[in-house]
């Protein structure tokens, strides 16, 4: 086996696209040569990037760099012949992830120096969004350092503003996904069990899978481009199916568009964002399984509801709902509503106002909630300050947010915020896996504004209109085919997997108050950072307390969502403890667990309350969802 | 009328055309001096010491709006103990620029980096001048200055700049961090090791 196909071995462990890409290139690698010491290095664009002496050495003096900055995670901009990251492993560093932005380096390295070792170690790739999707798997509590060296930062300067704004916006991400599981989850949970009484009324979304085949979808986002170009949507009605984002709906009413879907999935009500007239029973809503119940009762022409793969208890329950599809979600519903467009079979899907960017002095299109805006953008500060009349508020409500920067429709940055930079991202990974997957379904984006997003054809509506949006289509027809067609709920199957996970709960209570006492004791036996006999007999029953609890939790994983703020306070607490066992030490930890395990008990107290109540209630509806199905709609 | 003074003794001097310069002032004290091996190494005007007057703007002053000019010389020897050892202290400093300029360029600070080359490249400019003018010397008054000739270096030293230039210029700080790290520090060394009869 040669080198070549030692190192390729190595990364089709970790990596199988990377492997077939580089086996399969047929480009010009760079050549590699051997510096006076013997390691490899090599020239490209007519400059060396590495020493031609000695480039372990030369490795070594940045790994030093590096580490001086005590870095979680490095994250290498260029990995050449792989000294940098050979020298940091040396060093003891490891959570080393790199990305090479040139293929022909990467396939002259590969060719030509002995990486296999490495390559095993640590993860390589030469594509952008593998290698972001990768950064946000990486915990959001660590430091994250990229780091590039000269050559690399004069060669691809582009390239690594690039990079480091990506990363940066992927990392932003993460913060923003724990924000949500922290701000969102319990109320998740408790949104899907009281909504769960709703659900024999609305047929899963899934329930128009494949009936639209070939027909066009236009998407409304609420972007400040909207104002743009809906009024040519009019032409649309009828021909192709229209979804707004819940946030576009009285806008595209603003132009006389009624959309034939409205999707929302808001753990809060918004009543404001209906117009309480013929529109609203016009057209139907498509509402995530968690959305705030009070939208379960909305007076509109229907309900849909998808489930979230997100949830534990979707997952369990969706099934006996009728239900086999979990959209592929990025945060915001005309993220969903995409990944629901192809699933309905539509082809094209087109956006409109998607603008994920800041318009001139507008977060949305006007005709919406927002009634006035007003927005500060300060470069210096990177900051944005919004100053907002909103229908439902007396007094301005006023906000501020980090910006960040996209790339514009015309190559130049847009302001952004976190939000919108995650919507983006997902929209270009999405894409990215259509592609990889052979999805030929087209995405267009006709925003005529905002972000440029990777993967989509960049039209006016205009011209998408004129390509692809011809006949009269039965909308009606097909909707109302496929949910008579519906696959009844088994409500029974819902009530029994509820009563299974009361009792999972019922159980796990009872151990985390054992483990509260045992804590208890631990901390009255210890002295001077010591623990006693006692201590140590209490320590073992708390981790066969906890082993019984952990395995009682699998009837019922969801508790785990509704106590996400507890695990996170347990991981930042780890994350920032410092050694030590002294008796003030010793008795943070044990009081750190009690806490925790006093949020076990509470949750699952009144969750077991709960899941008892609706499995009942479900029980005593069952038998009437049939006939409130049809009503329904 | 202006009064010039050598080694605290007053010369008889006199500025006929009232447009003399310092310049030809020194040039022919110092013609004088020749035979005796001594240089003006001190200017003192109207009170004052001006340093590093030699090639300066004030060689072309007029002599005649000054009241007094004081000229203190030095042998021959001692100026070329002198510049023997501006030379090596020249190449000491280069010398510890070359591994700071170094560390920069492979670790990508590259402000630093610049500023640390500035210095190395003057530097250099400044040893081949010195080292120029100390040869020239030697010979002229038969000194031996050098235990090999620096003219034999002189090439190197040259070749040397014109490399770092041209990688400075194509942005190949891998290469320029190379040539001073593995050609310029060693050369250094080596020149201060072989050129000079002691060290300063």
């Amino acid at each position: 086996m040669d080198i070549l196909d030692k190192n390729i071995e190595a990364i089709r462990k970790n990596n199988m696209d990377l492997a077939l890409r580089l086996s399969g290139y047929n480009g010009e690698p760079v050549p590699i040569e051997q510096s006076r010491s013997g390691a490899p290095t090599f020239k490209y664009q007519g400059r060396l990037f590495h020493s031609s002496y000695d480039p372990v050495k030369e490795a070594l003096l940045q790994a030093d760099e590096i580490l001086s900055r005590k870095p979680g995670w490095v994250l290498l901009f260029g990995f050449g012949c792989g000294h940098l990251a050979q020298a940091l492993l040396k060093k003891g560093r490891k959570n080393i992830i790199a990305y090479e932005p040139s293929a022909e380096i990467l396939a002259g390295a590969v060719a030509g120096c002995d990486l296999a070792r490495l390559l095993s170690e640590v993860d390589v790739y030469d594509n952008l969004p593998e290698f972001l999707a990768r950064v946000r798997c990486i915990d959001c509590f660590e430091d994250i350092l990229c780091y590039s060296t000269n050559p690399y930062k004069a060669a691809f300067p582009r390239e690594l503003l690039d990079f480091i704004s990506k990363v940066n916006n992927a990392q932003t991400m993460n913060k923003a996904g724990v924000c949500t599981d922290i701000s969102s989850r319990d109320k998740w949970v408790e949104n899907y069990l009281e909504n769960m009484k709703y659900f024999p009324a609305c047929p899963p979304v899934d329930t128009l899978k494949g009936g639209f085949h070939g027909v066009p979808m236009i998407i409304a986002g609420a972007g400040p481009s909207l104002k743009k170009n809906a009024h040519l949507l009019k032409e649309a009605k009828g021909k192709a199916v229209i979804v707004a984002a819940i946030t576009a709906y009285k806008p595209l009413l603003k132009y006389g568009v009624v959309p034939d879907f409205i999707i929302a999935s808001e753990k809060v009500d918004l009543p404001e964002y209906f117009a309480y007239d013929e529109n609203d029973l016009e057209t139907r809503l498509i509402l995530g399984d968690a959305s705030h119940p009070d939208m379960f009762t909305r007076q509109v022409g229907g309900k849909f509801v998808f489930f979230s793969a997100y949830s534990a208890l979707s997952q369990e329950l969706a099934r006996h709902w009728g239900s086999h599809y979990f959209p592929s979600i990025g945060g915001s519903v005309t993220t969903a509503a995409l990944d629901i467009g192809v699933m309905f079979g539509c082809d094209p899907v087109i956006f409109v106002g998607q603008d994920l960017s800041f318009g001139e002095g507008a977060t949305h299109a006007p005709g919406g909630v927002y009634v006035s805006q007003d927005i500060k953008i300060d470069r210096e500060k990177g900051e944005v300050l919004i100053e907002e009349d909103y229908v439902t508020l007396k007094e301005k409500a006023k906000s501020r947010f980090n910006l960040l920067w996209l790339k514009g429709l015309d190559g130049k940055p847009v302001a952004s915020k976190y939000d919108w930079v995650t919507f983006h991202q997902w929209f270009e990974d999405y894409m990215a896996h259509m592609k990889k997957i052979g999805n030929a379904t087209r995405v267009l984006n006709a925003t005529e504004g905002g972000a440029y997003i990777e993967g989509m054809e960049h039209v006016t509506l205009r011209e998408a209109l004129e390509r692809h949006i011809r006949e009269d289509l039965p909308i009606e027809n097909i909707i109302r085919q496929a949910v008579a067609g519906r696959q009844a709920p088994d409500i029974k199957a819902v009530a029994a997997s509820l009563e299974s996970m009361q009792k999972g709960l019922k159980e796990m209570r009872v151990s985390a108050d054992s483990i509260v006492k045992e804590a208890e004791q631990i901390r009255k036996s210890v002295t001077g950072g010591q623990a006693g006999p006692d201590a140590i007999k209490s320590a073992d029953r708390i981790k066969r307390l906890e082993d019984k609890l952990f395995k009682d939790a699998e009837k019922s994983t969801f508790i785990w969502e509704s106590l996400m703020t507890t695990t996170y306070k347990l991981k930042e607490y780890l994350r920032r403890r410092e050694g030590g066992e002294n008796e003030a030490s010793v008795s943070k930890e044990i009081e750190t667990i009690s806490e925790a395990y006093r949020d076990v008990s509470r949750m699952c107290g009144r969750y077991a309350q709960v899941l008892w109540g609706s499995a009942e209630g479900l029980k005593k509806a069952q038998g009437s969802c049939g006939r409130a199905s049809v009503a329904a709609l | 009328m202006t009064q010039v003074y050598l080694d605290g003794i007053r010369l008889d001097f006199e500025d006929k055309g009232n447009d003399s310069t310092i310049g030809e002032l020194i040039d022919a004290v110092e013609r004088d001096l020749t035979g005796n091996r001594r240089f003006v190494m001190e200017l003192w005007v109207d009170g004052e010491r001006l340093s590093e007057w030699r090639g300066s703007k004030v060689l072309k002053r007029p002599i005649s709006g000054y009241e007094d000019f004081k000229l203190n010389t030095a042998s021959m020897e001692e100026v070329a103990l002198e510049g023997l050892d501006l030379v090596q202290e020249y190449i000491r400093v280069t010398r510890d620029n070359v591994p700071l300029c170094v560390g920069e360029l492979r670790v990508g600070g590259s402000t630093r980096a610049d500023s640390a080359f500035a210095s190395i490249f003057d530097g250099l400019v400044e040893i081949l001048r010195t080292m120029d003018a100390l040869a020239r010397g030697g010979e002229k008054y038969n000194m031996d200055l050098f235990m090999e000739n620096p003219a034999s270096y002189f090439n190197a030293i040259m070749r040397c700049l014109e490399e770092m230039k041209q990688a400075k210029e194509n942005g190949d700080s891998v290469l320029l961090a190379d040539l001073l790290e593995y050609e310029l520090q060693p050369f250094l060394e080596a020149m201060e090791e072989r050129i000079f009869h002691f060290n300063a």
